[in-house]
C-alpha cells in the first residue's frame, strides 16, 4: 500500500498521468473478490506475533455473522444510487482519517450514512493530549463536510494503547 | 476536650457580642472591629470583665449539663444524613437545649456586668437568638459564627502562653511577609462582603412593580413607529440571536441547527426538495410534450414518429427542467427545418397518404 | 394511439385545470372536517421543516450526569474543570476554523463535487448540486478583487463590516453606489460603529468570550466613514437621519445625537420610535443632576407623543435603563414605577431587560433591602413564554440570582427563579459561559447558606461537575456547609474534587478543608474516618508531588506551601490509628519531617496536637516519631515542650514523671550511654528548651504589643 502511494506521488510529480489510471485500478476493487481464499485473511507468521484486531481476526465470510460491515449505506442495495461515488468517498474518508490522525487510529474506520449525514467511527490511541484531539476532531469534521458537502460527525472512542484492541496474535 | 473548647467558644461569642456595639456599628467595617478589640484589651483590666472571666471559669469547671450528655447533643446534631427521619426533631430539640443554655448564660453574664441587667440580657439574646431564629438552618449559622471566632480563640491562647514563641511568630511573619498581607486583605474583604449577610435582620420592604402612578403622557392610539430601518432591524435581530445562541445540547437541536443552515434535508423527507423553481410547474407540463410538436411537425411519417419518441424520452427524464425540454425539441425543429429541402425530396417530410393507408 | 388524440394547444390549459383542481382538492380536504359518514379527519396542520425536530428536542431534558453534548462522549475527552471545559470547546472550534481557512484560501481545490446529474458542470470549481451556502467557500476581498454591487450587497447582508468597507473602496466610494445600498451601508456602519462584529459561525468563541460590560463612554467614531457618508448624502433622507442618530446615541455621542434630532424635527423629517428610544437611553450624558434628568426624560417622552409616534417595549427599556444608570434613591425608584405604570396603561408589558434595570435600581449593594423580585417573578411566572426581545435580556437571570443571594438571601425566590430558567427553552437566556457560571455561583452560595442540608446536597449532586464547576470561593462555601452538616464522607470526596477541578494548589482552600476534616472527624463512623485519613494523607503526598515537579522545572508558578497548622492537622488525623504497622504513621513521620525541615509556613496553632501525637507514638511504639514531634516543639519554642518531653519520656521509659524529672537532671554524658537514641533526642529537646526559653523570654517582652496587633489583623 505504502509503496503504491509513493509510486502515485512520483507519477504525479513527473506528470505521467496516463499511467495513473492503471495504478488507481490496482488500488480499488469494487468487483467480486479476486480470490476469496486469500483476500481479507491474514497469514500466520512464524513467531506467531502478528497482532490482529477482532475485525481482522474474522475473515470476510463472517461479515453479518461475527462482525459487521465497515461501510453502512444504501447505495449497494438494488437500485441504489451513487455506488461508485460512495465507494470513492469512503476510501477518501478512510485515508483522510488515517493521515490526519496519524498513527492514532487503532481500528477500521467505520462509515455510516444516514440521509445525508455521515458518521465516522474509529478507535483512537490516547497518544496526544485531549486538547489536540479536540482540534483534530473539529478540523476533520469541518474539512470532510466541506469536501463531501454534507455534515460529517466523528464518533471516536479512545484506548490507552494499541494493545487494547488486539484480539489475538497469529 | 472538644466540647469544652466549644463551650469556651460559646462564651467567647458572648464576650464579643458584649464588647461590640449593637448593630449600627457593624456596618462600619474593619476599623471599628480593631477598635473594638483594642477596647476589649483596655477593658481587660476592668473589673467587670474580670468578673465575667471568673464566671467563665466557674462555668467551665461546672458545666450546666454533664459532659457526656453535652457531647451527645452537640455531636449528634450535625449527623443529619444518617438519621433522616429524626432530622427536624433532633435539630429542634438541640436548638431548644442550646437556647435554654444560652438564656441562662446570658442572664448570668448580665448580672455579672451589673447595670441594667434586663437590658443587657435582652441585647445579648437578641444578638444570638435573633440570628438563630431568623434562618432555617439555625444551627449552622451559629456554628459558622463560632468558627469565625475559632482562630482568634486559638491565637489568644497562644498569646497568653509563651513569649519566646511570640518572638518566633514575629520572625516568621516578617519572613513570610509577602503572602500574608494579601491573605489578610482577602480576609478583610471577605469580612466586608459578609457584612450584609449579618445585616439581614430587618424585614425587607416589599415593592410591587405595578404600584406606580402613570405619568399620563401617552394615550392609546393607532400604531405608528415612524421611519423604518430594515437593515438596522435585521442587525438588531442578529445581535439578539447571537446573545441567546447556545451550542446544541442534544442531537435533535444539532439537526435543527443543520436544517437552518441548509446542511441536511428538510423533514419530513420530500424527494422534490431543492427543486424550488420546479414547484410552480405542473407535472403534466413535464410529461405531455406533444403540444410542442404542433404547428411544425408533420402529422405523420418518420419525422413525426421520431419526434414522438423524443417526447417520450424527454418525458421520462427527471433531470431537465421544462424549459430545457422545450429547447431540446426546438433544436430538432430547427434542425429539421434546415434540412427541409432534402427531407421533402426524400419524401420524409410530407408523407404520402398512401403510406398512411398502407399502414392503416 | 397516442398521436391520434388531437387536442390542439389545449394541453397547457388542461394541465392548468388539473393543477387547480388538485390544489383545490388538497386545500379543501382538511377544511370540511364534518363529512356525511361521520368520519372527520382532523384538519391538516402545516409544519415547518424543524417543527418535528423541535418537538423531539423538547422531550430531551438536560442530563446532569453527562457532560455537555458538544464534548465527545469518551472518558478521556470529558472535561471536568472549568479550564478544560473552555480549552476543549475552543480547541474544537479552532480546528473548525483551520478547516474553514483552508476552504476559503484554496477554494479552487474543492472541485470534486458534481454528483447527480452528471455533466452539468457550470464553473471550473464548486459544482455542488444542490448548492449549500454553508459549505461554499467564502469570498476573500483584497485590493486585486474585481467587485460588483452584488458583492457589496452580499457583504452588507452578512454583516461583514470590514469586507464591506473594502468593497466600498474598491467600487469607488459614495458616487458610484446606488442610494438604497448606501443607506444600508450607513446603517451597518452606524450599528457597529465601524467595528467588525462577532461572527455567527463560531458559537464557542462567543460562548466563552466573557465580554465584560461595554464601556459607557462616547466611543462614536467622530469624522469616520459613517459621518462622511452622511454629510455627502444630498438630499438627506429620513432613513439616513435615523441611522446616524441611532448610531450616535448607541455609542453615547449624546449631544450630537440630540442636536441632530432637533435639526431633523425642525426640518420636518419624520423620525422613528427607535430614534427616540436611543435618545432616551443616553439622556444621562446630556444633563447633570437627578431632577434635570427626570425633566429631560419627561420632555422627550412628550415630544415623542407630539410627533405621533407609538412607544414600544424598547421605549420602556430605554427609560428604565437611563433611570437605573443615574444612581438610586426614592425619587428615581418612584419615577421607574411610574414609567412602568404608564406603559402598562397602553398595553406594553415590561420585558426581561426592563426588569433587569429595575433590579439594578432597587437592589443596591449598600442600600436598604427591597423585595421587588417577588412581584417580578409573580408576573413572569404568569407569562406563557419568555421571548427574548433585546440582547440585554440575558442579564436578567444572573442579576436576579445575585439579588436572591446577596441582597435578599432568600432561598425560596432563588428556587423559583431557577425553575423559571429551566422552563421550556428559557435556558438560552442564561447568556454565555461567564454569565452562566456567575449565575450558578450565586445559586449555590445562597443554597449553601440558607437551604436545608439535604437539599443543598441534592443540588450539588445535580450541578457539580457537569453543569457547573465551583470556583474556589464557592468551593469554600461548600466545604463550610459540609463541615457544618458534619458530612465527613462528602468532605473526603471534596478533596478529590479539588484535585479534579484544579483547585488543589490553592493552599487556603486546602487548609480550610483540613480544618473542616479535623472539626468533624470525631463524630464520624470508622469507615468514614478511614476515608478522611486517606484524604489527608493524599493531601500531603500531593503537596510533595507538586514540589518535586517544581524542582524538576515542570511548573512555572511557584508552589505555595501548606501552613504548619494544616500539616499538624494532617498529623492529628493520620495519627488516629491504633496499629503500629498502619501506614498512617508513615504519613505522620513524613509530615513531621516536613515541619522540622521548615517546609511549612508559620508554626502550628495548636501545639497540643503534637504533644498528643508524641505521647501516642511513644505508647504505640514509634519512638522516632515521638522524638521528632517533641524536638520540633522545642525548636519552635513552645513552652509545652518541657512537660511534653517529660511525659513522652515517662511513657517511653515506662517510669513515672518524677523519676523522669530526676533522670533529666543527671549528667548528660551519663544519659548518652544509658538511653535509647530516640529517648536521648527527647531529653536533648528538653534541655534545649530549658535553656532556650529563658533566652527568649528576655528578648520578647518589648515585642508583645506588636505581635498582638498583627494577630488582630487576621
Amino acid at each position: 500500500m505504502n509503496s503504491s502511494i509513493l509510486k502515485l506521488a512520483q507519477i504525479c510529480t513527473t506528470g505521467q498521468i496516463n499511467q495513473l489510471s492503471t495504478v488507481l485500478a490496482s488500488q480499488l476493487h469494487i468487483s467480486a473478490p479476486l480470490c476469496r481464499v486469500v483476500s481479507g485473511k491474514y497469514r500466520i507468521t512464524k513467531k506467531k506475533d502478528r497482532p490482529l484486531t477482532y475485525e481482522m481476526a474474522n475473515p470476510p465470510h463472517f461479515i453479518a455473522h461475527r462482525k459487521s460491515w465497515n461501510s453502512w449505506n444504501t447505495s449497494s442495495l438494488k437500485d441504489g444510487l451513487r455506488r461508485s461515488e460512495t465507494a470513492v468517498e469512503d476510501e477518501f474518508i478512510r485515508r483522510f482519517m488515517n493521515g490526519t490522525w496519524h498513527g492514532l487510529v487503532c481500528s477500521e474506520v467505520i462509515i455510516k450514512r444516514q440521509f445525508n449525514h455521515i458518521r465516522v467511527a474509529a478507535i483512537i490511541r490516547r497518544a496526544v493530549s485531549p486538547m489536540k484531539m479536540y482540534f483534530l476532531l473539529g478540523y476533520t469534521e469541518e474539512l470532510l463536510s466541506n469536501w463531501i458537502q454534507c455534515p460529517v460527525t466523528l464518533e471516536l472512542q479512545t484506548v490507552d494503547s494499541f494493545k487494547d484492541v488486539v484480539f489475538k496474535y497469529i | 476536650m472538644l466540647t469544652r473548647l466549644r463551650l469556651k467558644r460559646d462564651f467567647k461569642l458572648f464576650v464579643r457580642c458584649l464588647s461590640e456595639k449593637p448593630p449600627e456599628s457593624e456596618g462600619n467595617s474593619i476599623n471599628l472591629q480593631t477598635k473594638d478589640q483594642e477596647e476589649q484589651k483596655k477593658n481587660a483590666k476592668d473589673t467587670q470583665t474580670e468578673k465575667i472571666q471568673a464566671l467563665l471559669k466557674s462555668m467551665m469547671t461546672a458545666p450546666k449539663i454533664n459532659e457526656s450528655e453535652y457531647r451527645q447533643k452537640f455531636a449528634t446534631a450535625p449527623e443529619i444524613p444518617r438519621k433522616r427521619k429524626q432530622k427536624t426533631d433532633g435539630i429542634e430539640e438541640t436548638t431548644q437545649n442550646i437556647e435554654q443554655n444560652l438564656t441562662k448564660a446570658a442572664e448570668e453574664v448580665a448580672q455579672a456586668m451589673g447595670g441594667d441587667v434586663k437590658q443587657t440580657e435582652a441585647e445579648l439574646l437578641s444578638r444570638v437568638l435573633g440570628k438563630i431564629n431568623q434562618t432555617s438552618t439555625n444551627l449552622s449559622d451559629l456554628l459558622i459564627g463560632m468558627k469565625v471566632d475559632r482562630s482568634k480563640d486559638a491565637d489568644d491562647v497562644i498569646n497568653k502562653e509563651t513569649r519566646g514563641q511570640q518572638v518566633k511568630r514575629l520572625v516568621e511573619k516578617s519572613q513570610s511577609e509577602a503572602p500574608k498581607p494579601r491573605y489578610i486583605q482577602r480576609k478583610q474583604k471577605a469580612a466586608t462582603d459578609r457584612q450584609p449577610v449579618k445585616k439581614s435582620l430587618p424585614a425587607s420592604a416589599v415593592v410591587n412593580v405595578f404600584s406606580g402612578e402613570p405619568l399620563g403622557i401617552f394615550k392609546p392610539k393607532e400604531v405608528n413607529y415612524g421611519t423604518k430601518l430594515e437593515m438596522w432591524e435585521t442587525l438588531n435581530q442578529r445581535e439578539l440571536n447571537l446573545a441567546t445562541l447556545q451550542p446544541p445540547a442534544n442531537y435533535f437541536q444539532k439537526m435543527i441547527l443543520w436544517t437552518e443552515q441548509g446542511k441536511v434535508w428538510k423533514f419530513p423527507i420530500n424527494n422534490e426538495q431543492g427543486l424550488e423553481e420546479e414547484k410552480n410547474v405542473h407535472f403534466s407540463e413535464h410529461i405531455f410534450l406533444d403540444t410542442h410538436l404542433e404547428g411544425w411537425c408533420p402529422t405523420r411519417g418518420p419525422i413525426r414518429h421520431f419526434m414522438e419518441l423524443v417526447c417520450v424520452g424527454l418525458s421520462k427524464n427527471p433531470f431537465y427542467t421544462v424549459q430545457e425540454k422545450k429547447d431540446h425539441i426546438m433544436w430538432y425543429k430547427e434542425y429539421f427545418e434546415s434540412k427541409k429541402d432534402l427531407l421533402t425530396e426524400v419524401g420524409a417530410w410530407d408523407a404520402k397518404p398512401v403510406d398512411q393507408e398502407a399502414s392503416a | 394511439m397516442y398521436s391520434n388524440i388531437f387536442l390542439p394547444r389545449q394541453w397547457s390549459r388542461i394541465a392548468c385545470l388539473c393543477r387547480t383542481v388538485s390544489t383545490v382538492e388538497a386545500q379543501k380536504l382538511p377544511q370540511n372536517s364534518n363529512s356525511s359518514d361521520g368520519i372527520s379527519p382532523p384538519p391538516r396542520i402545516p409544519r415547518g421543516p424543524t417543527d418535528i425536530l423541535q418537538a423531539l428536542a423538547a422531550t430531551v431534558g438536560p442530563d446532569p450526569t453527562a457532560a455537555h453534548y458538544k464534548y465527545h462522549d469518551d472518558p478521556y475527552l470529558i472535561p471536568l474543570s472549568n479550564f478544560r471545559k473552555r480549552s476543549y470547546a475552543l480547541s474544537a472550534e479552532a480546528g473548525r476554523k483551520a478547516a474553514a481557512w483552508i476552504r476559503d484560501e484554496h477554494a479552487d481545490l474543492f472541485t470534486t463535487r458534481e454528483w447527480d446529474p452528471p455533466g452539468k458542470k457550470k464553473t471550473p470549481y464548486l459544482n455542488a448540486d444542490p448548492y449549500i451556502e454553508a459549505f461554499a467557500p467564502r469570498p476573500i476581498y483584497n485590493d486585486e478583487s474585481k467587485v460588483t454591487e452584488e458583492d457589496f450587497n452580499y457583504t452588507i447582508q452578512n454583516a461583514l463590516l470590514e469586507d464591506a468597507i473594502k468593497v466600498y473602496e474598491l467600487l469607488g466610494g459614495a458616487q458610484v453606489i446606488s442610494d438604497e445600498l448606501k443607506i444600508k451601508f450607513l446603517q451597518l456602519l452606524c450599528f457597529y460603529n465601524e467595528k467588525e462584529p462577532i461572527s455567527m459561525d463560531w458559537v464557542e468563541e462567543r460562548w466563552f468570550a466573557a465580554n465584560t460590560r461595554e464601556r459607557q463612554a462616547a466611543t462614536w467614531r467622530l469624522g469616520g466613514l459613517a459621518d462622511s457618508i452622511f454629510t455627502s448624502m444630498e438630499p438627506k433622507t429620513p432613513e439616513a437621519y435615523c441611522a446616524v442618530i441611532q448610531g450616535m446615541a448607541k455609542y453615547y455621542q449624546a449631544e450630537r445625537a440630540h442636536a441632530l434630532a432637533q435639526e431633523a424635527i425642525e426640518q420636518g423629517i419624520p423620525l422613528s420610535t427607535s430614534v427616540f428610544n436611543s435618545l432616551l437611553s443616553c439622556i444621562g450624558f446630556l444633563k447633570e443632576g437627578t431632577t434635570l434628568r427626570i425633566e429631560a426624560l419627561k420632555t422627550l417622552l412628550s415630544q415623542m407623543n407630539e410627533q405621533g409616534l407609538t412607544p414600544n417595549h424598547e421605549t420602556l427599556t430605554a427609560c428604565l435603563r437611563s433611570v437605573s444608570a443615574w444612581g438610586g434613591g426614592k425619587i428615581l425608584q418612584q419615577i421607574a414605577l411610574q414609567v412602568i405604570a404608564e406603559f402598562r396603561q397602553i398595553g406594553i408589558q415590561p420585558g426581561l431587560s426592563a426588569y433587569y434595570y429595575l433590579l439594578c435600581l432597587f437592589c443596591k449593594e449598600r442600600g436598604a433591602q427591597i423585595d421587588i423580585l417577588t412581584s417580578i417573578l409573580n408576573d413572569l411566572e404568569k407569562r406563557e413564554k419568555l421571548v427574548p426581545q433585546e440582547a440585554t435580556d440575558t442579564n436578567f437571570f444572573i442579576t436576579a440570582m445575585g439579588v436572591c443571594s446577596d441582597h435578599l438571601q432568600n432561598i425560596d425566590l432563588a428556587e423559583r427563579l431557577h425553575k423559571l430558567l429551566m422552563k421550556d427553552d428559557n435556558y438560552k437566556l442564561v447568556g454565555d459561559a461567564y454569565k452562566e457560571s456567575i449565575y450558578y455561583r450565586h445559586y449555590i452560595t445562597v443554597t449553601c447558606r440558607h437551604a436545608p442540608f439535604e437539599k443543598t446536597l441534592q443540588l450539588l449532586d445535580t450541578l457539580v461537575p457537569n453543569v457547573y464547576v465551583p470556583e474556589p470561593s464557592v468551593m469554600e462555601e461548600i466545604i463550610r456547609t459540609l463541615e457544618v452538616g458534619g458530612a465527613g464522607d462528602r468532605l473526603a470526596q471534596a478533596w478529590s474534587q479539588l484535585v479534579i477541578f484544579g483547585h488543589a494548589n490553592r493552599t487556603r482552600l486546602v487548609e480550610r478543608l483540613l480544618d473542616a476534616f479535623c472539626n468533624c472527624y470525631q463524630y464520624q463512623d470508622d469507615e468514614v474516618k478511614a476515608k478522611i485519613r486517606s484524604a489527608a494523607a493524599d493531601i500531603l503526598k500531593f503537596g510533595q508531588m507538586a514540589e518535586e515537579k517544581e524542582e524538576s522545572g515542570d511548573r512555572r508558578s511557584p508552589v505555595q506551601k501548606l501552613s504548619a497548622t494544616a500539616i499538624s492537622n494532617i498529623i492529628e488525623l493520620c495519627s488516629d490509628v491504633q496499629d503500629k504497622a498502619d501506614p498512617g504513621w508513615d504519613i505522620v513521620g513524613e509530615a513531621l519531617n516536613k515541619l522540622r525541615a521548615e517546609q511549612a509556613m508559620g508554626v502550628p496553632a495548636r501545639p497540643e496536637i503534637l504533644i498528643e501525637v508524641a505521647k501516642k507514638a511513644a505508647t504505640v511504639g514509634k519512638p522516632g516519631i515521638a522524638a521528632t514531634a517533641v524536638t520540633y516543639l522545642a525548636d519552635c519554642g513552645f513552652e509545652e515542650a518541657l512537660t511534653a518531653s517529660v511525659q513522652t519520656l515517662s511513657l517511653m521509659l515506662n517510669r513515672t514523671e518524677e523519676e523522669v524529672q530526676a533522670l533529666l537532671q543527671e549528667d548528660r554524658t551519663k544519659l548518652t550511654s544509658a538511653l535509647h537514641p530516640s529517648a536521648l533526642v527527647v531529653a536533648e529537646a528538653y534541655h534545649a528548651m530549658k535553656t532556650g526559653t529563658t533566652l527568649h523570654s528576655d528578648s520578647s517582652t518589648s515585642s508583645e504589643s506588636d505581635s498582638d496587633s498583627s494577630s488582630d489583623n487576621e
